[in-house]
């Protein structure tokens, strides 16, 4: 389902000293099975958006619409994944990606049933009894991952999902996105402040200034599919990344 | 047996061998407090009379019969307490409008201390089993109260938003993310109020007693029967002992994610 996004404002009041504007007047879009980059500096109100499109956060101005119908209207299934994974500690592995399902009163058979099949998606079998705390950082994420995924989302929105991992776990990371998001055709809007990442992964890559936050350039990444890690190290790529990279110091500087 | 189930076994011998050594050791000072050291009765008897007291209490059933006034005491006054300290906390920590409401008299009452009460529960109960059930109550309430309402107040917010943008309404909320997010500073709580319980209650039980260990105590020092009061407090000792170790046991059982990291103050 395609996502518009029109004219998004919000502020947050600081302690006593006026208002502080995180979004002013942010238009988006993103086409159905897209997968779009959202680069911007940290702190540039990233995670608002992506809050506000999943519908823990209410914008002061703006419209919204999925698939054609304004998000509360809109029957659409969003899922976010959050940089600190978010697992519930008290659940298995199993159990935190039932979650959603159980949340939607599945039976116990059903919901077996699709964990098994996103355990394996994420190659995580033999770990199913596993507590999260028993589980490294990538693995952590990988059930989030899976724990999104199961509730079938229309829409798929990671805030920053890699960069509390370390370098060589996140490269892994990023090509097992690919292949999940090719297996599934879910829509994916990947927040990062990571420029090789956004490019590796996204089909467009939108660049934010700093707050305010507005777009302040689109590109289209014209590489092939499917995209093996060494492509990171290509001309193109690097000149993707050198342009990327100059307007977000740019906007940094703003 | 294998090697591996053979070393286990040995490791845990000998870690039961060094945990005997220091009551092994006081038992024979004792011993020898009595009998070479000279130390009167009166302040010291020797171990023996002290274990034919046990041995006599247990067999004419008297010691039955007071152990069992002070645990059913205990154990009523416990339970509900802690329920009650429990769900009202939720309910606190939840609504913070309610926790405002309440908070000043909260505080108040959780300042005097428990035992305090004593002379005018006393006074409003009289001399049975229901001032001291209270007593144990009130001292549950508090001390399950204050560690639900921060449990429930501090959980993380990424779990709530994790819980929520899986569609999660508010009562599924509150059942499948704040309680169990809560449970370790419940359980916190429990410990201190079970531990707090029997203290209370032996306290009441020696000011205002008819029965039960703290009784038996207070006897003991009004006939100046010392292995009573010597037997009595080892039996005390067992039974905190074991309360403590009921809380640990069902917190495991409980929490098997925490593998016995527990919370203590």
């Amino acid at each position: 389902m395609d996502v518009f996004i029109k004219g998004l404002c919000k502020s947050f009041s600081q302690n006593g000293q006026g208002e502080r504007r995180i979004l002013d007047g942010l238009d988006l879009k993103v086409s159905s099975g897209e997968f779009l980059s959202v680069l911007g500096p940290s702190g540039c109100g990233k995670t608002t958006l992506i809050e506000i499109i999943a519908g823990l956060q209410a914008p002061d101005q703006g419209e919204i619409t999925i698939g054609g119908l304004s998000l509360d209207k809109s029957p659409a299934n969003r899922a976010i994944v959050f940089q600190q994974y978010a697992l519930f500690p008290w659940l298995t592995v199993r159990d935190n990606i039932e979650y959603g399902l159980r949340i939607r009163g599945l039976g116990k058979q059903k919901r077996h049933e699709i964990s098994r099949r996103f355990i394996a998606l994420v190659r995580l079998e033999g770990f199913e009894g596993h507590y999260p705390h028993e589980l490294s950082g990538g693995m952590q994420q990988r059930v989030a991952l899976a724990r999104s995924l199961a509730t079938k989302p229309d829409l798929l929105l990671l805030d920053e999902p890699f960069a509390a991992l370390d370098f060589q776990t996140r490269e892994e990371c990023q090509a097992e996105l690919l292949r999940i998001w090719r297996d599934t055709g879910v829509t994916i809007i990947f927040v990062t402040h990571d420029v090789g990442e956004a490019i590796f992964l996204g089909d467009r890559l939108v660049v934010m200034t700093s707050q305010p936050t507005r777009v302040r350039q689109e590109f289209a990444v014209e590489m092939p599919r499917p995209r093996h890690l060494g492509l990171k190290l290509a001309p193109m790529f690097r000149d993707l990344e050198f342009r990327a990279r100059a307007l977000l110091a740019e906007g940094r500087r703003s | 047996m294998s090697k591996p189930a053979e070393a286990a076994r040995r490791s845990r011998l000998k870690s039961w061998l060094i945990k005997a050594i220091l009551p092994v050791v006081l038992l024979v000072l004792w011993h020898l407090a009595c009998t070479q050291w000279k130390i009167h009765p009166l302040i010291l008897p020797h171990p023996f009379s002290v274990l034919r007291e046990l041995w006599s209490s247990v067999v004419s059933g008297e010691l039955w019969l007071h152990l069992a006034v002070s645990l059913w005491r205990c154990l009523v006054g416990f339970a509900a307490g802690s329920l009650a300290g429990i769900v009202m906390g939720v309910l606190l920590g939840w609504y913070s409008l309610l926790d405002e409401f309440f908070d000043l008299v909260v505080n108040f009452l959780r300042a005097i201390p428990k035992t305090a009460l004593a002379p005018l529960f006393i006074v409003w109960f009289g001399f049975g089993d229901l001032p001291k059930i209270l007593l144990i109550g009130l001292a549950s309430f508090f001390y399950t109260l204050i560690p639900t309402i921060e449990g429930v107040k501090n959980i993380d917010n990424l779990l709530i938003k994790s819980a929520r943008s899986l569609n999660a309404n508010d009562r599924q909320l509150l059942l499948t993310v704040v309680l169990p997010s809560a449970l370790p500073s419940m359980y916190a709580g429990l410990r201190l109020a079970a531990a707090t319980s029997l203290v209370v209650l032996v306290f009441v039980e020696i000011i205002a007693g008819d029965s039960g260990l703290g009784f038996l105590l207070e006897q003991g020092r009004t006939s100046l029967n010392m292995p009573v009061m010597y037997m009595t407090l080892f039996v005390l000792g067992v039974v905190g002992l074991l309360l403590d170790w009921l809380v640990r046991v069902s917190e495991t059982k409980l929490m098997p994610w925490r593998k016995g990291k527990t919370i203590s103050f």
